[in-house]
């Protein structure tokens, strides 16, 4: 299938070109070791603009061959070899070495466009998904713990599970052979904490890609061919009663209110449908046989502008801000990397002597200060701070990956930890003194983490990590990986 | 990528033939299998193996351009010294000249004790794919085995097989649309194909992210490739080097025909020189995942199963 597809794409691709090109098939030929381009009169800018670029000829000296001049200098590297009304041949000659692979090098990079690859990036999810399995038990979610069971392949001697959860890992998740339904079924089963989301995944039998066979939900990922696809929800739906409905579905903006729904499964006294969404507020109600009701088990409820009232959640970490003392100030606002540095946006509630906000964050390091009646302060209960005099800001690290440490340096003044996570910014992130050590955790996304120390202004390897690599300057950057949480 | 450094490496490599006899009985696939299947990762166009290397874990790229066993510095060069570079002083060519000896390999289940592998710096791979590097992995360690490679379901299958060449338990499984004995140097496997009639030698490097023809082919040879673009290669420092771009049409092993590989063009002089033999071309990722291909090092025996889906 892969192959069909990678053919499809490929063909596409030609035909697509030839839509676009006709000539292009005919425009570069090998001649006596020159490079031959027949280059059409007729061309419109565009088109001799994309020749000059595919061709790597300056853009100048693609205008000035169309302008009717019959010979080139040397210098340029390209001849006029033909001048008709219709078309012009152009040559060059790729001097010795040039279009020669070198040795110098170890290795040689094909730095071309349709090679870029970035395995780390993440894919926009989708607003809303649910699961569809063939087998209910094939998953199975408590809390945050999936458990996956594989019924099939019980010959097998060694079962991996591997997929976008551990990088495509061959040999980080072995399953277990387990026989523990008292009527001698054996199956292959493991457990593993996932936070919601989507996730694509294969199981491996004895070295070979499978995909799930009791799972429906599937994709095609490029260099993996179809894997299989789950969501790990965030909430349980739950309406409890109508017993007697035929039919309850939840709708929501999620699903632009669409009035079928998706439809909730009966368990005991409740109808139950557990649910990924993504991070954000979101309002939903229940039909059940097309009576429309809000979720009576959520108190936040609200009206609409025709005065419907709806069910509301919200997905995704809350975090709390708080100033203690100020017991005279006005206002105090919270201000930050966050919201662009509104001045005005997030107003801090009084409350028991406090400045106090809740507002949802994604998970990373953000910069905030408050403005209390105007005067930007830092927050006094948090050591971690970025920047330097009057920006010298506040460092809020939501769901740290990483805690940078290095030992000694006790005499030191300032330690500060710089990397490719924030641009190789040499003031940015300062490290706290904790007895012998100076630390600082940092959120850092999955994949490889170059960075350095800077002591009192001298740059340093870690001295506790052996793996480091080469740089532009010979001095190193230490190397570390960071797995996906 | 192209591998050259494998030609750098290959004047060291009767140490090789001679690891060979000092290897353990419980190297290789696990003893009592006849058959490992090694599932691969793709990064991009590169074939990636997980391995375990003396508690560091990651990814070998299965690259049979490299005769030898490479291991990237960033994780190794703790066998070679404990300096840091301010103090030793980079001239960016560390790990050239470089030989470690490993103590623990685990690759997916292939094991090996005291290998000896060289060191170089692929960082720039590493940070161009996002991907940890532990090193490279070509059929140096593989060649006691029959290597069936199956890019088209990410597995490579190493079978066990007697002095004869003949595997220990027959397997139908593959049906070969062509065979010919290939040529080796030094673990690396050359094979002959037709492109217009003519019998060229390729390399076969599945470290090569495309094919590569030697742009001193005959003429009638590069008349029937499509040019599409010049481009160029970087490579790890500030070398580059601008190649055409084309797609091969007429690339044919015996009677099979394969369409519309992408392709380079550019001169194989000095991969020729370096190598030790003359070669026409490379093939690299279009060809592997055109068919299923195996490789038998005692019969020096190439073949392929030619997936249909691929061809027309």
């Amino acid at each position: 299938m892969k192959n069909r597809l990678l053919y499809i794409m490929c063909v596409l691709a030609t035909f697509y070109s030839c839509l676009n090109d006709p000539a292009d098939d005919s425009v570069a030929r090998l001649e006596n070791d020159r490079l031959v381009l027949t280059l059409n009169s007729n061309w419109n800018a565009g088109e001799r603009a994309d020749i000059a670029r595919k061709y790597n000829i300056d853009t100048l000296l693609m205008e000035s061959i169309f302008s009717g001049i019959t010979s080139l200098p040397d210098s340029v590297g390209w001849k006029i070899e033909k001048r008709g009304k219709k078309y012009i041949e152009i040559s060059s000659f790729p001097g010795e070495g040039e279009f020669e692979l070198q040795t110098s090098d170890d290795f040689m990079l094909l730095d071309m466009d349709w090679q870029k690859a970035e395995p780390y990036a993440d894919k926009p999810v989708e607003k809303v998904g649910i699961n569809m399995l063939a087998d209910d038990e094939a998953l199975s979610f408590m809390d945050s713990v999936v458990t996956f069971k594989l019924k099939s392949f019980k010959n097998a001697e060694e079962v991996y599970l591997s997929g976008s959860f551990n990088s495509w890992s061959t040999m980080s998740i072995p399953m277990n052979k387990v026989s523990g339904d008292g009527i001698g079924n054996t199956w292959w089963q493991v457990s593993i904490p996932l936070e919601p989301g989507k996730y694509t995944y294969k199981y491996i039998v004895d070295g070979s890609w499978k995909i799930d066979p009791d799972n429906k939900l599937k994709e095609r990922e490029e260099g993996r061919g179809v894997v299989s696809m789950l969501y790990v929800p965030v909430k349980i739906f739950e309406l409890a009663g109508y017993n007697n409905a035929r039919k309850v579905v939840l709708t929501g903006n999620f699903i632009n209110w669409k009035k079928s729904g998706i439809e909730m499964k009966r368990s005991g006294n409740k109808w139950v449908l557990p649910l990924f969404l993504r991070n954000g507020t979101w309002s939903y109600k229940f039909i059940a046989d097309g009576k429309w009701v809000a979720d009576p088990s959520n108190p936040d409820t609200r009206e609409d502008a025709f005065g419907n009232l709806n069910s509301f959640i919200s997905i995704g970490d809350k975090y709390y801000f708080s100033l203690k003392g100020y017991t005279d100030a006005e206002k105090v606002v919270l201000s930050g990397s966050f919201n662009n540095w509104s001045t005005n946006e997030l107003v801090m509630r009084r409350e028991e002597g406090k400045f106090k906000i809740e507002i949802s964050l994604d998970p990373g390091n953000w910069e905030y200060k408050f403005i209390v009646d105007g005067r930007w302060i830092t927050d006094p209960d948090n050591p971690y701070t970025t920047g330097s005099g009057d920006y010298l800001n506040s460092l809020a690290v939501l769901r740290p990956s990483y805690i940078f440490v290095l030992e000694g340096n006790s005499g030191a003044e300032t330690v500060m930890v710089t990397g490719n996570f924030n641009n190789w910014d040499p003031g940015s992130y300062r490290m706290v003194k904790e007895g012998n050590l100076w630390k600082l955790p940092l959120h850092l996304k999955p994949g490889k983490c170059l960075y350095k120390f800077i002591v009192d202004g001298k740059w340093i390897l870690d001295p506790d990590n052996e793996n480091w690599e080469e740089n532009e300057y010979g001095t190193g950057n230490s190397v570390l990986w960071v797995e996906r949480p | 990528m192209i591998n050259i450094a494998a030609a750098a490496l290959l004047f060291l490599s009767s140490i090789s033939d001679q690891r060979a006899s000092e290897r353990s009985s419980t190297d290789g696939i696990p003893p009592g299998s006849d058959l490992l299947v090694i599932p691969l990762k793709n990064a991009g166009r590169l074939f990636m193996i997980e391995a375990e290397i003396d508690n560091e874990k990651g990814n070998l790229i299965f690259d049979t351009g490299a005769g030898e066993l490479v291991l990237n510095t960033t994780y190794f060069r703790k066998y070679l010294s404990k300096n840091a570079p301010e103090s030793r002083g980079i001239t960016g060519s560390v790990g050239k000249t470089a030989s470690i000896r490993t103590e623990n390999m685990n690759i997916s289940g292939l094991r090996f004790s005291g290998v000896q592998a060289k060191l170089s710096d692929l960082s720039h791979i590493e940070n161009r794919r996002g991907v940890k590097v532990l090193g490279l992995i070509g059929f140096g360690l593989l060649r006691n085995y029959e290597v069936v490679i199956d890019a088209v379901n990410n597995e490579l299958l190493l079978y066990r097989i007697n002095s004869k060449g003949e595997r220990a338990s027959e397997s139908n499984l593959f049906r070969s649309d062509h065979t010919q004995k290939f040529v080796e140097i030094n673990n690396i496997v050359f094979v002959s194909g037709q492109v217009d009639g003519k019998v060229l030698r390729f390399c076969l490097d599945t470290g090569a992210e495309t094919n590569v023809i030697d742009r001193y082919s005959p003429k009638t040879v590069l008349e029937t490739f499509t040019i599409e673009r010049s481009t160029s290669l970087s490579g790890a420092s500030s070398a580059r080097a601008d190649v055409l771009v084309g797609t091969m049409n007429d690339f044919r092993l015996g009677n099979n025909q394969f369409r519309n590989m992408q392709t380079i063009i550019t001169s194989l002089n000095t991969m020729s020189e370096a190598y030790g033999i003359e070669m026409d071309g490379m093939l690299g990722y279009d060809f592997f995942i055109s068919g299923t291909i195996c490789i038998n090092f005692i019969k020096k025996q190439f073949d392929i199963q030619i997936n249909r889906k691929e061809q027309r």
